[in-house]
């Protein structure tokens, strides 16, 4: 029997679903980088990024992304990093921003 | 040498007459044993002394110190002050204390009770303590309220804009301090809502990276400060403090929870500066000594479990309250109960050694 | 030629092996030239350039003076094993003209000349090439003597760490040990048996194989004399020895004008050279500062170059201190090779930074200083403070560049390979300094201090402030009264080995109170850290690196750690037990003189605070 539709199911791609794997993609920079793993979220690389004055870019918020696998998105916002290291500098948990942005940036379609 | 021609006759002896030295002495002395507090100023009271009043209740801090010196007179506790110990020396199964070069006493049973340090907030000088007058520490404020201390805005100021910065120098592994402080979440919203009830215009923002409220009627007080006090929390780190306006700050930080930045000007700069270890211990041959901690340097470590008080590795050495981290002081009375009665099960296990 | 001369063979088929060899690499290499060859390099070739050239072969690849001024006893070994080499070489080459009385000859006959002509005419010139060629062997066997207590005890030599070969390098330093003697021995035998030779190889034969049960010895010894030169030169374009001759072409090509590329091309043009001219002489294996916790220098990075497997992680944790650099013999681009082999892994990373505003320049009134204090120096507000307060003391007017915001100036990105991607900044800031009436530029970071002086192509010239304080100073316009302040300083990497600046610095520490001499500083000093090179390295990682720092700058007696580097003092700040500061917040409230009393008293007073 088929299942009645009553119209009010979770919009698919609204909702991030934890329990389809990771893409291989986020799984690479994670490892290649594994201090990725330790962020917290704290918002202290974004409170002191340098392209942050003049652009969207929230080092903590490609962390999250990554995660939930938007991997355009975060390459398309890891090219506007200056790589200065002033994150990196006051991160509380020692994540190497430097890298991960370089891998994360990698991860955008190729420049035409 | 006769180990019990040197066991002198159930002597205690505790470092540091803060609230941890003070309650473990008074339980000590109660259950009948000889107890003797060191402590390197010449004051009983630790940091409490400088506190104003108590969270979660308010209680005035100078009234629970009072009741506790009380207490630790009326059992006529001796007391050393003004000595310092910086070194133990194993001598059969106890211990002799040492000032540099003085010998300061023998005892059966040493208990560590000599709390802990603030962390030195210019280490990060973006923040501009030490460079800028409006930039001050959790214990300044606490000065402030104790009037020992003037507030850093002038008087005409009925609309203070104020700024708490929570962990700083606190789960921070660039500092060497990866704990949690875990009571100057509940602190800083205990010194906001003092703000804002002296000065009821007041703006106060806390900015926090986790709000843990763990103690019993701490979540009851941060409700309170939101719906009651207005105190604002934002969910972000700081960047750095600059000159502002006039005698303000220009502050800038990221909200976490709205994804952008921010930037506002302050009248006064809240640092919670958080709890780091105050000594390193360290042990050579048959000597322990108390050292300036080293940077990474950890709390004194002990046993766990059903001997959170024994010094690990080392017998007859116990410690107690704040030395071994981060406690409330509700944590460091029940904590000294807990001691007292370990170290008692030690010095009745010598005793029938001695017996046998 | 009497005597059967097929022993000769091994030696002759490994030569021309290595000949052949060696010639189809380096045209490999060179392949871009040939198809576009360079009118500079042309007209570089015939002039004093291949002089110049030669003179460098000379001082360097046979007198290994660079070594020698390092260390002694290396130099000494190198020196011995590559002269006498030369030596015997160019002096069997006469050797065999002054007796046959013809120059040229195959190749075998000057390398085996003893076993051919064991009686050779005497006369005082016929001795002198005797004992000339002797004179080379000893040198060459004591080089050979060095090298092997080198393995055994590195600390007899003077170093802590020697490279650690692979299996081909291994099988061809046998070889190589093994030519030496045998040629010893088999030269001894031949005048044991034959009478005549030098003081070594005649007296060593006189003593020991004159003994006519030997006899049968002679040609089996020959035999192995040229195997193990032929095999030698069999593995030798295979090998690290691949040095000795890819160091002297080298030599020309830089001479000839050749710069190294930007890109990693391992196998092209004059990087191909520089990866091959390494001698693993070890030399960037003690300098550098994390020595005792990774295998990542030099020597291992250019060998995993040339093997093309594993350089990616070695080049993404060195920290680009520049100590290797400036201690290579041979002066090879080391920062220029990491830079380019970060650029590769990260050759997807391409930089959009479209969305910075644009500049539009303004006329402002003139002004002694532009000051810009970069990223890292929103960090250290103190350290601004100060120097604007320094400023005003020395009656200079100033304009502060990226107070409200600032744009990173480029050598972040430099440092990690791409370079390229940073020319929008470059620009912005750029169009920034230009639109201002300035007599100079001065930064608090020698970061940004590099990238101005070597990318920017400024008219205005651009000082660190430690610079402009110290022509300050001198210019009596900072006055300063020597106190009781003790000082050690950390020399920033970037500002040291990489801008050469270690005396300003010191000359203004020294005028308010005592510098501490360190066990490792100006050219030697340790890095923080905290470099900006170092890719992945881990946060504990860098700890430990900033702890060995630490020491070193935590001497007894050292009041404060001053640096003069917002990077390097936020880093050593957080973990020191003394104070850290910047170079001008000491000189803005130390050793202040009398009639400045009263500011003295200002600023003590801040300080208490
Ligand atoms: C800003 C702030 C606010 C706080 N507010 C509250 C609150 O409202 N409510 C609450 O429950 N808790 C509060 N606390 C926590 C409370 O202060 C601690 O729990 C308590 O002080 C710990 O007591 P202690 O005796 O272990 O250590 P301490 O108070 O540090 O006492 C240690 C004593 O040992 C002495 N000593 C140290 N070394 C030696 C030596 N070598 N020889 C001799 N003597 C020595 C010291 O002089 C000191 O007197 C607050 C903490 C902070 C940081
Ligand atoms: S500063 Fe570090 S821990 Fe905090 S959000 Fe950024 S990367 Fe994560
Ligand atoms: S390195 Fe990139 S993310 Fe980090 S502060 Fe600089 S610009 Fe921002
Ligand atoms: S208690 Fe709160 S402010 Fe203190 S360290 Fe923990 S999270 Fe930070
Ligand atoms: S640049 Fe510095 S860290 Fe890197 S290999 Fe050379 S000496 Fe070591």
């Amino acid at each position: 029997m088929p299942k009645p539709d009553f119209g009010f199911a979770f919009a698919p791609n609204r909702a991030l679903d934890l329990s389809a794997p990771l893409l291989p993609e986020v799984q690479v920079v994670l490892e290649t980088e594994p201090s990725i793993r330790a962020c917290m979220a704290c918002g202290q690389c974004a409170a002191v990024c340098t392209a942050g004055a003049f652009t969207p870019l929230a080092f903590y918020r490609l962390v999250l992304q990554l995660r939930g696998g938007d991997v355009a998105a975060v390459g398309e916002r890891a090219r506007h990093c200056m790589l200065c290291g002033k994150c990196q500098m006051t991160c509380p948990r020692g994540v190497n921003i430097r890298n991960a942005v370089l891998l994360m940036a990698a991860l955008a379609p190729p420049k035409p | 040498m006769n180990a019990s021609e040197y066991l002198p006759k159930d002597e205690v002896a505790i470092i540091g007459g803060g609230p941890a030295g003070m309650q473990t002495a008074l339980a000590l002395s109660e259950r009948g044993f000889s107890v003797r507090i060191y402590e390197q100023k010449e004051q009983l009271g630790g940091h409490l002394k400088g506190w104003h009043h108590l969270f979660p209740h308010g209680v005035a801090a100078s009234d629970l110190l009072g009741q506790l010196k009380e207490q630790v007179l009326a059992r006529a506790v001796p007391l050393h002050l003004g000595q310092s110990v910086d070194r133990l020396q194993k001598v059969g199964a106890g211990w002799v204390l040492w000032q540099g070069e003085r010998p300061l006493g023998r005892a059966g049973v040493v208990v560590l009770a000599n709390g802990f340090a603030l962390f030195d907030a210019r280490r990060k000088e973006e923040y501009g303590y030490g460079l800028y007058p409006s930039v001050l520490t959790a214990a300044d404020l606490e000065a402030v309220f104790r009037k020992e201390q003037p507030w850093p805005f002038g008087s005409d100021r009925m609309a203070p804009q104020v700024g708490f910065v929570h962990c700083v120098g606190s789960r921070d592994l660039k500092c060497g301090s990866p704990h949690c402080s875990k009571l100057c979440c509940v602190t800083a919203v205990k010194q906001a809502m003092a703000v804002k009830s002296l000065f009821p215009e007041a703006q106060v923002y806390c900015f926090y990276m986790d709000l843990r409220m763990h103690g019993l009627e701490y979540e009851e007080l941060y409700r309170k400060a939101q719906v009651d006090y207005g105190v604002r929390f934002i969910r972000g780190r700081l960047s750095e403090a600059a000159p502002g306006q006039g005698k303000r700050l220009h502050v800038k930080a990221e909200d976490t929870l709205q994804g952008r930045p921010l930037h506002l000007q302050l009248d006064m700069l809240v640092l919670m500066s958080g709890m780091v270890p105050a000594f390193l211990l360290e042990q050579q041959e048959r000597a322990v000594f108390l050292k300036e901690p080293v940077f990474g340097s950890g709390f004194v470590p002990v046993q766990g479990l059903l001997a959170a008080g024994s010094v690990v590795q080392q017998e007859g050495l116990f410690a107690s309250g704040a030395c071994k981290g981060p406690a409330t002081l509700p944590e460091v009375f029940a904590d000294a109960a807990a001691v007292a009665r370990e170290v008692e099960q030690y010095l009745k296990s010598l005793k029938a050694v001695a017996h046998a | 030629m009497e005597k059967s001369a097929w022993f000769v063979w091994p030696f002759m088929l490994g030569f021309m092996f290595a000949l052949v060899v060696l010639l189809l690499r380096y045209l490999w290499w060179l392949r871009s030239l040939w198809r576009r060859p360079s009118s500079r390099l042309l007209s570089r070739m015939f002039s004093k350039h291949s002089l110049l050239a030669v003179r460098e072969i000379f001082s360097e690849g046979l007198l290994h003076l660079r070594i020698y001024k390092r260390n002694r006893r290396l130099g000494f070994m190198h020196m011995s094993l590559a002269l006498g080499w030369f030596m015997m070489i160019v002096g069997g080459k006469f050797e065999t003209w002054f007796h046959s009385g013809q120059f040229l000859h195959g190749t075998w006959y000057a390398v085996f000349f003893r076993y051919f002509e064991p009686q050779t005419a005497g006369g005082w010139a016929g001795t002198f090439w005797l004992h000339y060629m002797d004179l080379g062997l000893l040198l060459v066997l004591t080089g050979l003597a060095l090298a092997i207590m080198k393995r055994i005890r590195k600390r007899i030599l003077g170093i802590h760490s020697s490279t650690r070969h692979t299996l081909v390098n291994r099988v061809a330093l046998t070889f190589l040990w093994m030519i030496f003697p045998l040629r010893l021995v088999a030269e001894a035998l031949t005048f044991g048996q034959h009478g005549g030779g030098g003081f070594l190889t005649g007296s060593l034969g006189r003593c020991c194989f004159s003994s006519g049960m030997l006899a049968g010895l002679e040609l089996p010894l020959w035999w192995a004399y040229s195997l193990s030169l032929g095999a030698f030169f069999v593995v030798l374009p295979f090998s690290r020895y691949l040095h000795i001759p890819t160091e002297m072409a080298l030599i020309f090509l830089r001479h000839w004008g050749l710069r190294a590329a930007e890109d990693l091309q391992p196998e092209k043009a004059l990087q191909a050279f520089e990866i091959h001219a390494c001698s693993a002489c070890g030399l960037c294996l003690d300098v550098c500062p994390a020595i005792k916790d990774h295998p990542f220098q030099s020597a291992y990075f250019l060998r995993a170059l040339r093997s093309g497997k594993g350089w990616e992680s070695l080049a993404s944790t060195c920290l680009s201190c520049g100590a290797c650099e400036e201690a290579c013999p041979i002066n090879l681009g080391l920062e220029k090779l990491r830079t380019a082999a970060r650029g590769k892994i990260h050759e997807k990373h391409h930089a959009v930074y479209s969305y910075l505003p644009t500049v539009a320049p303004v006329e402002t009134s003139r002004v002694d200083v532009l000051l810009f204090t970069g990223c890292m120096g929103r960090l250290k507000p103190a350290t601004t403070k100060a120097l604007k307060d320094l400023f005003e003391e020395a009656g200079l007017t100033w304009v502060h560049l990226d107070e409200q915001e600032s744009i990173c100036c480029g050598r972040p990105l430099s440092l990690a390979g791409r370079a390229g991607e940073a020319s929008a900044l470059r620009e912005h800031n750029r169009n920034l300094i230009q639109g201002q009436q300035a007599r100079m530029l001065v930064t608090t970071c020698p970061i940004c201090l590099k990238q101005f002086r070597d990318d920017y192509g400024l008219e205005l010239p651009v000082y660190h402030h430690s610079e402009m304080l110290w022509y300050c100073l001198r210019a009596g316009r900072l006055k300063r009264e020597k106190g009781t302040a003790c000082f050690s300083y950390h020399d920033p990497c970037e500002l040291g080995r990489k801008s050469a600046c270690y005396q300003a610095p010191r000359e203004l520490l020294q005028s308010c109170g005592t510098l501490l001499p360190l066990e490792r500083e100006q050219a030697d000093a340790l890095c923080c850290g905290n470099s900006l090179g170092a890719l992945s390295l881990s946060l504990s990682e860098r700890q430990a690196l900033t702890s060995r720092t630490l020491k070193v700058l935590e001497v007894s007696g050292a009041q404060s750690i001053v640096t003069s580097c917002p990077l390097c003092q936020h880093n050593l700040a957080r973990q020191s037990r003394l104070p850290v500061r910047d170079l001008a917040e000491v000189l803005a409230v130390t050793g202040l003189p009398e009639q400045h009393g009263q500011r003295t008293a200002a600023l003590a007073a801040v300080q208490e605070l």
